[in-house]
């Protein structure tokens, strides 16, 4: 299965590595705490030449490399427009995370990538579009609304519904009057409120019931934790929005990147090759069955 | 006049939009406009009030009191939207309570007699009750991913 509405090997062609197992060394440059056990990393490639010819799609990843403890696919989560000053935001939660998170700024990591298929911004010029995310599943979403931000006037309405946890599980927060004046709507829900919160509170799915879609003119793009995309699906389903105009960021282990080692297999596809990024039509098949 | 604009009022709201006119008229004449400011209890748990309520303006929590762990906000409602329908269905108390977050307004419908409206124009009933089960099964999807914790980091 090919997702030709969402292949950017050009922008693969554009920066080729000889090999495409070998990481290039790049500088922390700045860390920023985001939430409990989250922060944006800011890295630097060290050659200036591989600095100025490095881009990146919204959606894509790169495999971060720590020597002797291992390497982990992280979605890039800075602004295309501005790539040689990557940021990856990132979940303390294994290995390679936990050793991520003992780095500070001046320190050295490998990177390789930009891997994996992106939104299909071109598809959406015109459209209104409705970004569905929750946690740290606002990362890989990150580039698409700088983007889209940069490019306003091509599209409709842009709405972010994001949910959390917690008001504290949130990332970004600090951006987000910043995205308001620059016409994205923003909706936040948290699953638990605290006695600080005064905002929604109840899933992100039924944010879809505070708004209304014209279902003609609407693409929705989600990330997130797989139940929460299932559920997302549903209500953008009921909203008559068609199959191919939702889309959806996959995550499954990842190892080597570039679809050779077969770790993230989904069905007839490599998550890392052909995806991260698919339109519901091409997964519909395999998404939320068992053991897939 | 006072039934006009509790008709107007009822066709620009969510819960209440595009029913026939007769119905909305029927609905008018069990309803009143109430409005609480902000902090109130709109009802509490347990409470036998016997009201429903649409909401027009603001937003209000609903709330689970939990021994040890006080008020717990499970929900929060906006305009548009039905709080207090387990006063329809036996034992007819108030099963959460409410507090308004913001100044809010609300349509009060009294539960005895819209459900022995429904009972008498099963036309009225059959929508009515539609719509209350559409908002029971948006509630328990809701509840359902709260249950599972979606985004509680993976082992």
């Amino acid at each position: 299965m090919t997702p030709k509405d969402v292949n950017v090997s050009a922008v693969q062609e554009h920066f080729k590595s000889p090999d495409p197992m070998i990481p290039y060394s790049a500088r922390v440059t700045d860390i920023k705490p985001e939430a409990y056990a989250i922060a944006t990393y800011g890295l630097m490639f060290v050659d200036e030449k591989i600095r100025a010819g490095y881009q990146f799609m919204p959606g894509q990843f790169n495999m971060i490399y720590l020597p002797g403890i291992g390497e982990v696919p992280i979605s890039i989560s800075s602004d295309p427009g501005d790539p040689e000053r990557l940021g990856h935001t990132i979940r303390y939660a294994g290995n390679v995370t936990r050793a991520i998170s003992r780095l500070q700024v001046g320190d050295i990591v490998g990177i390789r990538g930009p891997y994996g298929s992106a939104w299909p911004v071109e598809r959406m010029r015109g459209q209104d579009l409705c970004i569905v995310t929750g946690g740290i599943g606002l990362a890989p979403l990150r580039p698409l609304i700088y983007t889209l931000i940069r490019r306003r006037s091509e599209f409709g309405r842009v709405i972010l519904l994001y949910g959390a946890r917690t008001p504290n599980d949130m990332v970004y927060v600090d951006e987000f009057p910043d995205w308001e004046t620059k016409g994205i709507q923003v909706h936040t829900t948290v699953d638990r409120a605290d006695e600080h919160w005064k905002g929604h509170v109840g899933v992100v799915p039924m944010l879809f019931y505070h708004i209304r879609l014209d279902p003609k003119q609407t693409t929705v793009v989600t990330c997130g934790p797989e139940i929460m995309m299932r559920f997302v699906i549903y209500e953008a389903l009921a909203r008559r929005i068609p199959k191919d105009r939702i889309y959806i960021s996959m995550e499954r282990t990842m190892k080597c990147g570039v679809g050779f080692c077969g770790h993230c297999q989904f069905g007839p596809v490599f998550v890392c090759k052909e995806g991260p990024v698919f339109s519901y039509a091409q997964v519909e098949p395999f998404f939320g069955l068992e053991d897939f | 006049m006072r039934s006009e604009n509790l008709i107007k009022a009822l066709q620009s709201l969510s819960f209440t939009r595009e029913l026939e006119h007769r119905h909305l008229e029927k609905l008018a004449s069990l309803a009143q406009e109430v409005a609480f400011s902000e902090g109130d209890m709109i009802f509490r748990e347990g409470d036998m009030d016997d009201k429903v309520y649409i909401i027009q303006e603001g937003k209000a929590a609903v709330e689970i009191r939990v021994p040890g762990r006080g008020r717990i906000t499970i929900l929060t409602v906006g305009p548009g939207e039905l709080i207090g329908w387990s006063s329809l269905f036996p034992p007819r108390h108030k099963t959460a309570s409410v507090r308004s977050i913001t100044d809010t307004r609300a349509i009060a419908v009294d539960g005895t007699k819209l459900r022995a409206a429904c009972e008498e124009d099963h036309d009225l009933g059959y929508t009515i009750i539609w719509r209350v089960a559409e908002v029971i099964a948006q509630r328990l999807k809701a509840t359902r991913l709260q249950l599972v914790d979606m985004f509680a980091p993976s082992s």
